[in-house]
């Protein structure tokens, strides 16, 4: 218990620290960008290299992203949600973008966009620390955690997560059911949310 | 309002970033007329799809991908190391403002601590002042009483005088005694006598009919000192008859009857 409490303790400070250094580089602090970027260049590199299947293209995309967040880190907003969301959706919808072959400005967010009204309304206190910062040692476990789910699940979540697919092109490209997507969608989740809670004094 | 699977299933999709438009308005439709429990269900879908990226195969990126950054920002590209290096100093670094204010502060406390050092040694030089001149006011009221006692003794109308002189011990010594019948008091002078040894005291003796009587004992802590001493009560009977006054040194608290050496002697007149 004690461990938890000083990881808990360690973690939350960590997303402090990081939201401090985003907000550090809005005001144009490059030492600042330069921490951020060691802290996160490994798990975005990563991310953009399975979603774009392409290593040079992830490269590049890397510099871009990077380039933005000192341009656009004035947007950030810490009431919001952490660095670590604020990083890895701008990564990840860049990176979606980039394979569907649409220009990340068409994909801005605008206050009409139903995933801005969606978020707004999700609470943002007494967020897990655990999920709030960029944690280097939990990505073995996490690995394990998404072996151990059937592969028919783990599928559609990656096919989701990873590559971009709506529910209903999965079921397009899978033949599967849209219900049985959704289903194995819910149940994936529900899976990792379970292993995760088990172990998240170890993550 | 929909079931809580098929709400659920929203969610998960919603957090994967797997829902249409049209789907993304259905959820939204749902959470307006939302409890906060299904918010919370929500936020815990979305929590958990925050993992996802950590569970990819992590690599880094190359070397170059830092210095191109810092390129295109325009800024001179910084290592690992040096940012490192930097960034301690950036953190505990104060503001200018906060390390001019710390000097001046620096400089009030000094000066403040000079002036408090200053006043306390004047504080203290003052405290002895002052119990030095208590002193001196208590041995001045002292000697005052003692002259007030003497004009009194000495000016009463029936006053006696003794004269003692010195004798071999000490012939350059000499004493008076003025006695008082009235208030039975008498003032004793002495001049010119030696310092009592520690172990002796002089003792003042009244003669009467040949038969020595102890008036009081005194002492003397320095050689040819000029003292005098007050005697209340010095003698109860009447002086007529006192034959003569002597001094003499006896061992320290007095004898009954004289035994030492006689340093003084006279006649009443």
């Amino acid at each position: 218990m004690f461990i938890l409490f000083a990881l808990l303790k360690k973690l939350t400070g960590d997303a402090q620290e990081e939201a401090e250094l985003l907000i550090a580089v809005a005001g144009k602090d490059q030492q600042a960008l330069g921490r951020l970027y060691d802290l996160y260049k490994r798990l975005l590199f990563s991310l953009c290299v399975s979603i774009l299947k392409d290593r040079h293209e992830a490269e590049e995309l890397l510099q871009e992203i990077f380039v933005q967040v000192w341009q656009k880190a004035a947007a950030y907003n810490p009431e919001k949600g952490t660095a670590y969301t604020w990083l890895v959706s701008l990564t990840r919808n860049r990176a979606i973008d980039r394979i569907r072959s649409k220009s990340w400005k068409n994909q801005q967010i605008t206050d009409s966009d139903p995933d801005n009204k969606i978020l707004e309304l999700i609470p943002t206190e007494g967020s897990n620390p655990l999920h709030v910062t960029v944690a280097k040692q939990r990505s073995t476990m996490i690995q394990q955690f998404l072996n151990k789910i059937p592969d028919e699940q783990r599928s559609v979540l990656t096919a989701a997560y990873f590559e971009g697919f709506s529910q209903s092109e999965i079921a397009d490209q899978t033949g599967l059911p849209l219900g049985t997507v959704k289903s194995r969608m819910r149940q994936g989740l529900l899976k990792l949310k379970e292993m995760l809670s088990g172990k998240e004094d170890q993550i | 309002m929909m079931n809580q699977t098929k709400f659920e299933e929203l969610c998960a999709s919603f957090a994967l970033g797997a829902l249409d438009d049209n789907e993304k308005q259905e959820l939204l439709r749902e959470l307006e007329e939302s409890r906060p429990e299904q918010l919370e269900t929500l936020k815990s879908y979305m929590d958990t799809a925050e993992h996802l990226p950590a569970g990819v195969e992590q690599t880094d990126p190359p070397e170059h991908i830092r210095a191109a950054i810092f390129k295109e920002i325009g800024a001179a590209p910084a290592t690992e190391q040096q940012q490192d290096e930097a960034t301690p100093p950036r953190q505990i670094a104060p503001p200018a403002w906060i390390r001019a204010a710390a000097v001046f502060l620096a400089a009030v406390c000094l000066v403040l601590l000079y002036f408090t050092l200053n006043l306390n040694s004047e504080r203290i030089e003052l405290a002895e002042t002052v119990e030095q001149q208590r002193f001196e006011i208590l041995d001045l009221r002292d000697r005052v009483q003692v002259a007030e006692r003497y004009l009194e003794i000495i000016g009463s109308r029936n006053t006696y005088l003794v004269s003692m002189d010195g004798l071999e011990p000490s012939p350059s010594g000499f004493g008076r005694v003025f006695y008082d019948p009235e208030s039975r008091a008498a003032i004793l002078q002495v001049a010119n006598l030696p310092a009592s040894p520690p172990d002796k005291d002089y003792q003042l003796w009244v003669i009467r009919e040949g038969t020595p009587v102890s008036a009081g004992l005194f002492s003397l802590d320095v050689d040819d000192q000029k003292r005098y001493f007050v005697l209340e009560d010095f003698f109860e009977e009447d002086f007529e008859g006192v034959d003569a006054v002597a001094i003499t040194l006896e061992p320290e608290g007095g004898v009954p009857q004289p035994t030492g050496d006689m340093f003084l002697l006279g006649s009443p007149s």
